[in-house]
């Protein structure tokens, strides 16, 4: 299930995003744009395209931008949470601090420990503490145990005391400009920051990932120079399906910047792009310096469907969201369950990504989510290391009924059966839905077909996704498909098999959405 | 229902006998290998062709780029900033741009000096001007006495040439096709003080001034103003105006918010006197009184404003009230859909609906945009029988206001009337 090989090509060029024209673009010209354009109609009508990164079963494969991980084999809570990590975090000083971080709303600086490892260090609000590192590091474990790219987060302490400055050591001027990093300027970082007594203070270490950085990625096109990047990005299902996570976990802030392109040289002066997600200090209850606004993940910054909403219905009009409240905790925010509804999620900005996936996409990660049990979950919350009594539990909590309503989302729509097998002729199944706890034991009750061409074999009703089949194919055509729906009805998938002598062979999967 | 079939047969490949870790995945997933030749370019031309819209109203947008880049690269907004204030933000310059009036545009320069900043104790010098050599200037002063408990004095000098002040003669009928251009130059000395302390609701402000005004033919595109034609001179045209002038303006104010108002009230009474010194015999005891409240009709921000108020200028001199004594009606708070000084005479009434509804707020900061429906009404006339008996005027409208909780940015507003559409755009304090 691999992508071919990248084809190695030179470093393309680099480019910058900018975050004002990336804003005005996406929050008044493109919805302006798609009010007149007849695709916006034919999508609503469901005229969407499927995604063009995706196999056989529907699955996305293996590349620069996806490794397929909890979804591929079966993972335990401890090597989720120990999610990618190489290392253990950064060494114990002295640290070289290299840089200040201008970018974003966090406070930060760019240091190298003792090994020579580069690492940005984030640090979180005073007035909240846990708050955005907590957040940083549990989205970065669930989406690398999905299958994104993302640096490798650590939460450690960061003792101020052993910072020393890089005489070349530069950051951010007061208009944008590179300026030297002095004593003063490094007081004005930390002045941010709020120490315990001994100079300690918990940190964020995210690890600067490998290679030569290239820029943000995007969410709609392609890179130019990339030779390897031929489907536009608003059509990869990995980042259409992305809008599942980010509504679980209230990742707001989807926007290009938090992407990553980086050149990974393989030798000659050639290489291949390798495509990340990065800061995940607005997911949860967090954005950045501050807990989210009531609203945030209910409704765009911009968002002319509720502005209209308001000024067509004179007023009339209520957000469903007015009920969310913010957390009784200061390290969790405003994170909650009981309103949210993720069909009604919203990033901050639109995404083109996002708005452009279909059922199946949701699908796809839907069933990925749903491999996140509660103890892998709970072995996640537990390494963000909340000290708020009873915050981890909150977190959780919260974290588990979202995943029900991002699953019930998800499935609605399909039969979620997955992960098809064979030994001999017995075809098995996961019923995501049933391990899940979405259905009980009588709707799990199948009913199956089995055709070779326009010919039934053989049907039938199974307790379970599990298909006897070896007398319904005595014939042994060469290709049969395995029709399942579910007894009460519903949506059918269709298992298309390959028929051997002393077996069959699943060759792929179509999912009918309702 | 709907099918939507994801169709990819490809080619079959047996699973190998394999290593712990593939043996691992073939257990547990039966995935075929499969691996593609090249991935597709995902052009699907129809597809481009419904999104063509879309893409055309991006490249239209697009020269707009090169400036939000280069404003967000170079930090431009924040190099404004720092140019046009001082480091604690106590004194500030706002450009001032207005393409709204029907004069022509115009444009000056406000400093602001505001310390400490958000304080009532402010100087304002504002200078603006107009593509027609229309001229306003002005400066204000306000302060606070800690020794009076607070109490606030404010004192100001403007100056004022309007070339083409639009005069529809005396009367509450009279027509829009009749308007005449007047020349007014005006100077205002003023200076007032509120006698109670600035925390209660009731105030008593009294104020001294002193005005200039020399009233003459206007120039513009309109015909300009000639004695003795259709429409009756204002009272002291062609003649050097000084009035000193005494007014005592007793208010009560209620408001839950000076931007935002969900409840409350504000009610005055004012009295004024002047009485020009240089033999015009022109002069007027006015009195004005004003009721205005805002009753919560529905939860957040939906709120009715119901406005009153009532105006009479009595002569003080033979010739009668000076035109800036009359009530005017028109402009940009009453019948706003008529241009200002639409009627003019020595007694008036006029009332205000308006049903405001929250439409957006960024964030949580406070700031946001209001939606407003509103209806006008109101009629001038020279005595009580005559404005009564006459059919009063109306326009209706909608407007936009950009407000925070604690203040009215600006309103932009769209108005109808039998005289047509108007469009006005209002920064300041306004209810």
């Amino acid at each position: 299930m691999r992508a071919p090989e990248p084809e190695l090509h030179p470093e393309p060029p680099r480019s910058r995003g900018w975050a004002w024209w990336e804003a005005l673009l996406y929050a008044a010209i493109r919805p302006l744009g798609e009010v007149i354009s007849p695709a916006t109609y034919a999508d609503a009508l469901g005229a969407k395209e499927e995604a063009l990164d995706v196999n056989a079963f529907g699955q996305v494969y293996a590349s620069s931008w996806f490794t397929p991980r909890i979804g591929r084999w079966v993972m335990t809570p401890d090597e989720v949470a120990a999610g990618g990590d190489t290392l253990t975090g950064p060494t114990t000083g002295p640290w070289i601090v290299l840089g200040g971080k201008v970018e974003g709303a966090t406070p930060g600086l760019i240091m190298q420990d003792l090994d020579g490892v580069t690492f940005l260090v984030k640090f979180d609000p005073p007035a909240f503490p846990e708050l955005s590192s907590a957040a940083e590091l549990i989205s970065t474990k669930i989406l690398w145990a999905a299958g994104y790219n993302v640096p490798e987060n650590y939460l450690g302490i960061c003792n101020l005391r052993w910072l020393q400055l890089s005489p070349r050591a530069t950051t951010g001027g007061e208009y944008g400009e590179e300026v030297p990093l002095n004593k003063s300027r490094l007081a004005a970082i930390l002045a941010h920051v709020n120490p315990l007594p001994d100079g300690t203070v918990r940190a964020l270490f995210s690890r600067i990932v490998p290679g030569t950085v290239l820029g943000p990625g995007s969410y709609r096109g392609v890179r130019a120079g990339d030779p390897n990047d031929k489907i536009p990005h608003q059509h990869r299902r990995s980042l259409r399906g992305l809008w599942l996570f980010s509504a679980w976990l209230n990742n707001t802030d989807t926007r290009d910047a938090n992407t990553l392109d980086v050149f990974v040289p393989t030798g000659g002066g050639l290489g291949y792009v390798q495509h990340y997600l990065l800061d995940f200090g607005d997911a949860l209850g967090a954005a950045g310096v501050r807990p989210k606004y009531i609203g945030e993940g209910y409704v765009h910054r911009v968002d002319w469907d509720a502005i209209f909403g308001q000024l067509l219905s004179l007023g009339l009009y209520y957000p469903y969201w007015l009920p969310v409240r913010r957390a009784p905790f200061r390290s969790v925010g405003v994170f909650e369950a009981e309103v949210f509804e993720p069909s009604s999620w919203r990033p901050n900005l639109p995404n083109p990504a996002f708005d452009a996936a279909t059922e199946l996409d949701t699908y796809w990660a839907g069933s990925i989510i749903a491999r996140f049990t509660p103890e892998i979950l709970r072995a996640i919350v537990a390494r963000a290391g909340y000290s708020e009594p009873g915050a981890a539990d909150y977190l959780l909590e919260v974290l588990l009924r979202r995943r029900l309503k991002v699953l019930r989302h998800a499935f609605e729509p399909v039969l979620a059966l997955d992960d098809p097998s064979a030994r001999g002729f017995t075809v098995t199944m996961t019923d995501l839905e049933h391990e899940a706890g979405l259905i009980d034991g009588a709707a799990a009750v199948l009913s199956w077909s089995l055709r070779a061409g326009d010919r039934e074999l053989a049907s039938g009703q199974a307790a379970g996704p599990r298909f006897d089949l070896q007398q319904a194919l005595g014939a042994r055509p060469s290709f049969a498909d395995l029709v399942i729906r579910r007894a009460r009805g519903g949506p059918a998938l269709v298992l298309h098999l390959r028929v051997l002598e002393d077996g069959v062979l699943p060759v792929g999967l179509e999912r009918e959405v309702d | 229902m709907r099918a939507a079939i994801v169709i990819a047969l490809l080619g079959v490949a047996h699973t190998p006998a394999a290593s712990a870790a593939t043996e691992r995945v073939q257990t547990s997933t039966a995935w075929t290998r499969e691996v593609r030749e090249a991935e597709p370019s995902g052009i699907d031309p129809v597809r481009r062709v419904l999104e063509l819209p879309a893409d055309v109203v991006e490249v239209a947008f697009s020269p707009l780029s090169p400036l939000v880049v280069a404003l967000e690269r170079w930090k431009l907004h924040d190099r404004l900033f720092d140019l046009l204030t001082n480091e604690e933000l106590t004194l500030a310059i706002v450009p001032l741009v207005d393409v709204f009036s029907s004069s022509g545009p115009g444009a000056g320069a406000a400093l602001i000096q505001n310390a400490p900043l958000g304080s009532a104790d402010r100087l304002v010098v504002l200078a603006l001007a107009r593509t027609n050599r229309d001229v306003n200037a002005s400066l204000s002063l306000n302060r606070r006495l800690p020794r009076l408990n607070g109490r606030e004095y404010s004192v100001g000098l403007s100056y004022g040439l309007d070339h083409d002040l639009e005069y529809y003669g005396l009367g509450g009928d009279s027509s829009a096709s009749v308007v005449r251009l007047l020349e007014v130059e005006s100077i205002d000395l003023r200076a007032s003080l509120l006698l109670l302390r600035p925390d209660l609701d009731w105030n008593i402000r009294p104020e001294v001034a002193f005005r200039s005004r020399r009233l003459a033919s206007g120039t513009g595109e309109l015909p300009a103003f000639r004695p003795g034609e259709s429409l009756e001179a204002p009272s002291g045209f062609g003649k050097n105006l000084e009035y000193p002038e005494l007014t005592v303006r007793i208010y009560y104010d209620s408001r839950d918010s000076f931007g935002r108002t969900t409840s409350g009230a504000v009610a005055y009474v004012e009295g004024s006197a002047s009485n020009d010194l240089n033999g015009a015999q022109t002069g007027a005891l006015r009195t004005t009184g004003s009721v205005s409240v805002f009753l919560p009709l529905l939860p957040l921000n939906r709120v009715l404003f119901l406005s009153a108020g009532l105006s009479l200028a009595t002569p003080l001199g033979d010739a009668g009230a000076p035109l800036h004594q009359l009530v005017q009606l028109g402009g940009s708070t009453t019948l706003r859909g008529y241009e200002s000084g639409r009627f003019i005479d020595r007694l008036g009434w006029w009332s205000t609906v308006e049903y405001r509804w929250h439409l957006y707020e960024y964030a949580d900061s406070g700031s946001g945009l209001s939606a407003v429906l509103f209806a006008d009404f109101g009629q001038v006339g020279p005595n009580p029988e005559a404005m009564f008996q006459s059919t009063f005027h109306w326009s209706a409208g909608v407007s936009l206001r950009a407000e925070t909780d604690l203040f009215l940015l600006g309103r932009l507003q769209l108005a109808y009337s039998p005289d047509g559409f108007r469009i006005s755009l209002g920064i300041g304090e306004v209810l």
